[in-house]
């Protein structure tokens, strides 16, 4: 029998840190953000299109759902490819903030440059994380209304009988490739 | 004396033959005052699309071809029942006492489609007297065939401009769009401010 390989609790922050796993956070903020851009476009369906609520309740729930979960599918995956181009980038300016942030503390509690390092490589982390978080979001976001909107109102506009099923499966499936 | 005879007779006939062609002339004459009236009825709509619960305005034209006067004019078009249009303006059934030679009279009936469907449109019918003491005369317009009468969800749907409703979705669009980047570009700014000033 094979032993088991038990990361250390420094390899489980790592992979915490640099892997693909959200924190419940993230989820909460990628699910509220997949909601508000799916039921946005309802709007133009009803008003525009006239497809009224009421009427296609079941059709747009459903739609809503299947499109809040690959939205927030093709949020992860951005984010994770964003999140190592921005820690590159903030490196120095992270690393300024915290020498700026150390020197402002008490003279006489010195600082390790072990510590300066764990500090740095933690707001490096998070400024990452957040940025790459909202920058995810922008970009999927208007990525996704961009097709939507070229798509249902310029290419299938007088697709009959329900337009809004099958314009809405086509963007997923670009955002979800891309 | 039979030579001057006939030279006589002859101018005789030829005076007679003169006189038998200017009554031939003036008799004409008296018969071409004798005219009648021709008309032709065209009718057509104003509207270029038909819209459920807008006005479609129906135009009637009456030209008078003939030479002489149409009298008790009467036209008719019976295409607009009460349980599918509403009359606006206008009427359908309109009287002209006189329509003289070579002129000519419009009339435009407003009405307001109450259902959206496919309409079947027939002719009008035109009764007049042709000349006096004739028994009157009938004509038909030309025949519109099928006119598309659209709802009025599918005429915003395709003919609406919008404007409002992409405002408001654009309005819509900034906490998902907006908010994010802005987050990110502040943050951007700054780290890249303190970079710059690291540096020298």
């Amino acid at each position: 029998m094979a032993p088991k390989s038990n990361f250390s609790k420094e390899e489980e922050l790592l992979l915490q840190d640099f892997g693909r796993g959200l924190s419940a956070k993230s989820s909460a903020i990628f699910y509220f953000h997949a909601f508000i851009v799916s039921t946005v476009p309802l709007y133009l369906f009803s008003n525009i299109q006239q497809m009224f609520i009421c009427e296609n309740a079941i059709l747009f729930g459903i739609g809503t759902i299947v499109s809040m979960y690959f939205i927030s599918f093709a949020y992860k995956n951005n984010k994770f490819e964003l999140k190592h181009k921005i820690a590159q980038k903030r490196g120095d300016g992270v690393s300024a903030e915290i020498h700026a942030a150390v020197a402002d503390m008490d003279g006489n509690k010195k600082v390790s440059k072990k510590e300066k390092d764990e500090r740095i490589l933690w707001r490096k982390n998070e400024v990452a994380e957040a940025e790459s978080i909202q920058l995810a979001v922008f970009n999927t976001n208007a990525t996704f209304l961009a097709i939507l909107i070229f798509l249902a109102f310029l290419i299938f506009k007088n697709y009959a009988p329900t337009p809004y099923p099958f314009r809405l499966q086509l963007v997923q499936n670009i955002i979800l490739t891309s | 004396m039979n030579l001057g005879c006939l030279i006589f007779y002859s101018s005789n006939m030829k005076c007679v033959l003169c006189l038998v062609a200017l009554f031939a002339f003036f008799s004409n004459a008296v018969i071409a005052d004798d005219t009648t009236a021709k008309l032709i009825l065209i009718k057509e709509v104003l509207n270029d699309i038909i819209t459920e619960g807008n006005d479609l305005s129906v135009q009637y034209s009456l030209f008078n071809i003939g030479d002489g006067p149409a009298t008790d004019v009467e036209l008719a078009d019976s295409d607009f029942h009460e349980s599918e249009f509403e009359l606006v303006s206008g009427m359908t059934s309109v009287k002209w006492e006189r329509i003289g030679a070579n002129s000519n009279v419009s009339h435009v009936v407003v009405v307001k489609p109450l259902k959206a469907s496919a309409f079947n449109s027939t002719s009008a019918v035109v009764q007049y007297v042709a000349s006096e003491g004739a028994e009157p005369t009938f004509g038909f317009s030309d025949e519109l065939g099928e006119l598309s009468i659209i709802s009025a969800t599918e005429y915003k749907r395709l003919h609406a401009s919008h404007v409002w409703e992409w405002f408001l979705f654009s309005v819509f669009c900034i906490p998902s769009l907006l908010l994010p980047y802005l987050l990110h570009f502040t943050s951007k700014s700054k780290y890249n401010a303190l970079s710059a000033k690291k540096k020298h």
